[in-house]
């Protein structure tokens, strides 16, 4: 529920900001961690020695039943070079980024840490809190919208020695407001940093990519990070209650994932295919304003949701809620008049609490709602509605943030390729959010497109300069709309359409933006591609 | 990009004061004018005796408010007698103008005048003053009758600065070119580039070539130098022909979007020759020109029995070869330009009646009208307009989709504005409507689809309304909604609170002398 886009786009970029952080701090000098409060760093510090000691000694290894979790015994650096395709000439990938963070031991080879670390990697790397060893990690669970991914070792029999003395953190009972929290960390010299903080509030966000928000604790803290600020585990005693997600020093604020998030998360990534949070698609509206809620036939004061939009694929839509109804209790759970729930640890929380952050796809909830009847008298329904992520899934444009291989086709030097939320947001950037109108039209008409089959909306985003596009260069993008007559459903269809053999020469491609019709002889697109794959574009399509 | 910026002649009006206290009537020969132009044969003095000084008092209206007063300001310009009582100055002289002196040159005297003809599209007017004697003998300038070429030296007089005596630059035509004209906004004429000094003043003055004009320069570059721009002769030869009826209409459009057919597949399947000939239309704007006339798809091969050149889009008209846009600068309203086309592969002739476009003014600067708005609940509606965005700082790009709709898809004939709501005056009846509040434009009032903003007043201040006034923004969240029970304390409430005269405004035009007077009533 509530969609926030715009500080969704924001998130976007704050990954560029967790990147160059890690430069700075990076070559921080060591008196930055004089902040950290002296007794549990004077132990830990008793810890390290001992440890060498016994390594001297090569004393027989401890009981791992006696080592306590600790920065040092249960964390591992991590280290990402990431590269994903640059989804505006797909063909080539971008430039090389490299994240730093931490992970976080969970037992059965299993380590936790961000999403944010670890997109879109060519190259992982785990390190042992004492730098003694590194090993290749590869991502086994990765949730971009919750921040959340776990890693395993690559080379799992060959590297089974890295396992061997790290002692696994349990995820503890989730805390209260007001609670005591401890933000572990490690520096480069291999010195564990404690600092304390507070929960001291919550909030809703995204914790990295665009998405319906989840409840986010905020903690105050006086924490620097040591690694960007992402996947710092936050402990209550020697369990985990959460994982920082930024880390704003000038605030002295952390934002962190909640113990339910992860927990959900682990539960569903455990029991093996790692599906996702559910969504519901609802964009919905607090119902403060009492002449609107009197037009509503509602009470004056009260609390409830508006549903102000609400597209066909919803679960919410599929379980029978329509635009228009007041969503007034959710599994008997009050929403009040500011949208929010009350929940036993956190106080006031967004109602996604309930079925986002704390439910898995398949699961049922109940939903209380009034609805102004023929004659104008709002009348209370029951809905049972079975959470899915189907707002997303079945969406024409693909969601995800991250496609590891996008499809591409140029014919004749004509770049086609679908639109996806990654094209949208590489494309935002470029245009400063200021989308061309062809494609605002195509997102407005989406519920229209999947009814008339399309399943992908393509564009022809450029005209590579050839001999078979003279005359098609000045083109603008535009959404592609039949190939030869026939509507196009996706990119399949369209390479399809423009492969069949015939013995037409002439191929006729319609789009939304002048010349609105091109034409292109098989002969000469032969010879541009021809000469396009030789000088420039090694591969001419990627289905 | 250099950005173009018309010359501001606005100066404090006592700074004025004093420099007309400290000069003296003069005459050209003070200047030394004669020895510079020594080859000229006539007399100079009296050449440079129709040149004169407008002073202008105008009240720029508050697009922001628009039921406030807007800002009383003054400023200069210059002007040339061209005929018997017509003076010609730029538009942007004499725009929002409440009160027009005009000085002759080397006298203090000030003669009451006023705007004949105004064409803001072109930024050019024609004033004519209360009382012709004091420029009895004065030979009206005589206009060039073509372009001057590349390096032709030229003079520009004027009275920059807000002088009172005349101002002679002179230099040469550096380019020929379109050029965007800064006082509509969005409108590019045919300009001629001089390096003769042309500063804030000098606008309105001539340009001439010998004793002929040959333009009027109009603006300037602000971060280049000795770039000053002049209105060539068909940009004036169009303004002076589309008055003849008394009526001055702008100018038209053809209303299609057209692209050139060089692609040899193209070509081939469009079953043209390789000759370089035709034009795709590629769009046919509805509500323009060409709407019912011609259609998306059709080649245009010639206009005006003259063959279109692919590549170029241009013309080869009378010897001259002369671009579509150009072509269609040429025109005026009720035009009938003669098209030959081929569609669905059938050769036809038709014609255009070549009209002024509607849908392009909501991008061009408003002058001389008085904001329409409307306030209702304390929303103010106020029509989509360049003033109008910018007095309220909202980006086109906010409602892009609705003004592609409106300029191209066929708004423009069902609507007569696109309205928005520009802000809200706070009050208790609307304390809970900001968040919902939205630049998105209003789609309808009590169920029914908004036409323009004397709609959106019809609706909102019906004798009888519903339990409930509901408004709907497009696309957005919830529906607006106030208790009608309570709308008219609030309407009352909220006038007084922020000083609105009247809740509406439906009609742009200013008030005029004859209906102004006090025993009217």
């Amino acid at each position: 529920m509530l969609n926030q886009t715009i500080a969704n786009h924001m998130k976007i970029s704050h990954l560029i900001t967790i990147g160059s952080l890690v430069l700075t701090t990076a070559c921080e000098p060591r008196d930055t961690v004089s902040g950290a409060p002296a007794k549990p760093w004077e132990n830990a510090l008793k810890e390290i020695r001992a440890q060498q000691q016994t390594a001297k000694q090569q004393a027989p290894k401890p009981s791992p039943v006696t080592k306590p979790a600790s920065p040092i015994n249960s964390m591992v650096g991590i280290n990402a070079t990431n590269q994903g395709y640059a989804m505006l000439s797909p063909w080539n990938k971008n430039e090389l980024q490299y994240s730093y963070g931490f992970g976080i031991y969970i037992g059965d080879g299993t380590f936790l840490t961000t999403a944010n670390i670890v997109y879109s990697n060519s190259f992982l790397e785990l390190t042992l809190a004492n730098g003694s060893q590194t090993v290749s990690g590869v991502v086994t669970a990765f949730d971009p919208e919750a921040n959340l991914a776990l890693i395993r070792l690559k080379n799992e029999q060959k590297d089974a020695d890295f396992l061997k003395d790290l002692v696994p953190v349990k995820i503890g009972d989730a805390p209260k407001l007001g609670d005591e929290v401890k933000l572990w960390q490690f520096n480069d010299d291999g010195l564990p940093i404690i600092t304390d903080g507070r929960l001291l509030a919550t909030e809703s966000g995204c914790p990295f990519t665009m998405c319906e928000p989840f409840v986010l604790y905020n903690v105050k803290s006086s924490v620097t990070a040591l690694r960007g600020g992402g996947s710092n585990p936050i402990m209550v005693g020697d369990t985990l209650i959460g994982i920082s997600t930024s880390i704003q020093p000038t605030n002295q604020k952390v934002l962190s994932l909640t113990t339910p998030l992860i927990k959900t998360f682990l539960k569903q990534a455990q029991a093996g295919k790692y599906v996702g949070f559910p969504t519901d698609g609802a964009e919905v509206t607090p119902l403060t304003d009492p002449v609107f809620r009197k037009y509503l036939g509602l009470p004056e004061t009260g609390g409830g949701l508006y549903v102000a939009n609400l597209p066909e694929t919803s679960s919410f839509y599929q379980a029978g809620v329509r635009k228009g109804d007041v969503i007034e209790a959710i599994n008997d759970q009050v929403i009040d008049s500011r949208g929010l729930i009350k929940d036993a640890n956190l106080g006031p929380v967004s109602a996604n609490f309930l079925f986002r952050d704390t439910a898995v796809p398949g699961e049922t909830i109940t939903l209380k709602i009034k609805r102004k009847n023929a004659q104008g008298i709002s009348e209370a329904h029951t809905i049972k509605a079975k959470l899915n992520r189907d707002s997303v899934d079945k969406d024409i444009i693909n969601q995800n943030p991250f496609i590891s291989e996008p499809t591409y086709r140029i014919y004749g030097g004509l770049v086609f390729m679908p639109i996806t939320q990654a094209f949208l947001n590489d494309l935002g950037a470029m245009a400063k959010s200021n989308l061309p109108n062809t494609i605002r039209r195509t997102l407005n008409d989406k519920e229209k497109l999947k009814k008339e089959g399309v399943t992908e909306p393509v564009v022809l985003l450029t005209a590579l300069p050839t001999p078979a596009t003279l005359g098609y260069t000045q083109m603008t993008l535009s959404v592609v709309k039949k190939i030869n007559g026939v509507n196009i459903r996706n990119l399949a269809h369209l390479n399809e359409l423009l492969d069949k053999p015939g013995t037409e020469d002439i191929q006729t491609i319609e789009i939304t933006e002048a010349p609105y019709t091109l034409y292109m002889s098989k002969k000469a697109a032969a010879q541009a591609d021809f000469f396009i794959q030789m000088r420039a574009i090694p591969k001419l399509r990627r289905d | 990009m250099n950005i173009t910026k018309y010359l501001p002649c606005l100066i404090l009006a006592n700074l004025m004061a004093i420099t007309h206290a400290q000069e003296t009537a003069t005459t050209v020969a003070e200047f030394g004018v004669e020895n510079l132009f020594t080859s000229q044969t006539e007399n100079l003095s009296n050449l440079y005796n129709g040149v004169v000084k407008i002073e202008v008092d105008s009240l720029t209206p508050n697009y922001a408010s628009p039921w406030s007063t807007g800002r009383y300001q003054s400023g200069t310009g210059t002007g040339f007698l061209i005929k018997d009582n017509l003076f010609m100055t730029n538009a942007h002289v004499v725009r929002n103008g409440e009160r027009i002196y005009v000085s002759m040159y080397g006298d203090t005297r000030k003669i009451p005048a006023k705007v004949k003809f105004v064409a803001h599209d072109a930024d050019l007017a024609l004033i004519e003053v209360e009382d012709m004697k004091p420029f009895k003998g004065v030979k009206p300038f005589e206009f060039s009758k073509t372009l001057p070429n590349l390096e032709d030296e030229v003079r520009v007089i004027g009275y920059p600065i807000g002088g009172a005596r005349l101002s002679v630059t002179r230099g040469v035509v550096s380019r020929i070119d379109f050029t965007h004209y800064a006082h509509p906004r969005n409108m590019e004429h045919l300009t001629l580039q001089v390096d003769a000094a042309i500063n804030p003043g000098n606008s309105g003055g001539p340009a001439l070539m010998g004793d002929k004009v040959i333009g009027v320069a109009f603006q300037g570059l602000t971060n280049a130098n000795s770039t000053g721009y002049v209105i060539p002769i068909p940009v004036i030869q169009h303004f002076l022909a589309d008055i003849k009826d008394g009526v001055y209409d702008g100018y038209v459009d053809l209303g299609i979007r057209t692209t050139p057919i060089l692609n040899p597949a193209m070509r081939t399947a469009l079953g043209l020759p390789n000759d370089d000939k035709g034009l795709l239309i590629g769009k046919v704007m509805k509500g323009g020109s060409a709407d019912g006339v011609l259609q998306n798809g059709d080649i245009l091969l010639k206009v005006k029995g003259y063959d279109v050149d692919s590549s170029s889009g241009s013309v080869t008209l009378d010897g001259q070869k002369i671009s579509m846009k150009e072509l269609i600068e040429r025109s005026f309203k009720n035009d009938k330009l003669p098209l030959d086309i081929i569609r669905n592969g059938k050769p036809m002739k038709i014609t255009v009646s070549l009209q002024p476009s509607r849908a392009k003014t909501l991008f061009t600067a408003e002058y001389d009208k008085m904001p329409r708005y409307v306030v209702f609940g304390g929303l103010v509606f106020q029509p989509i307009q360049l003033n109008v965005l910018g007095a309220a700082k909202i980006s086109p790009a906010e409602v892009s989709l609705d003004i592609e709709d409106y300029q191209e898809n066929g708004g423009v004939k069902e609507l007569e504005d696109l309205v928005i709501i520009t802000q809200v005056l706070d009050d208790e009846v609307n304390a809970r409507l900001s968040d919902a509040v939205t630049q998105a434009v209003v789609e309808k009032i009590n169920g029914v689809k908004v036409k323009g903003l004397s709609h959106v007043y019809q609706l909102l201040y019906e004798e009888k309304l519903p339990e409930y006034t509901i408004i709907e923004l497009k696309g957005t969240n919830r529906p607006l909604i106030f208790d009608s029970k309570t709308i008219e304390a609030a309407n009352n409430r909220i006038a007084k609170t922020y000083n609105i005269p009247k809740n509406a405004r439906l009609s742009s035009q200013i008030p005029t002398q004859a209906n102004a007077q006090p025993n009217n009533r």
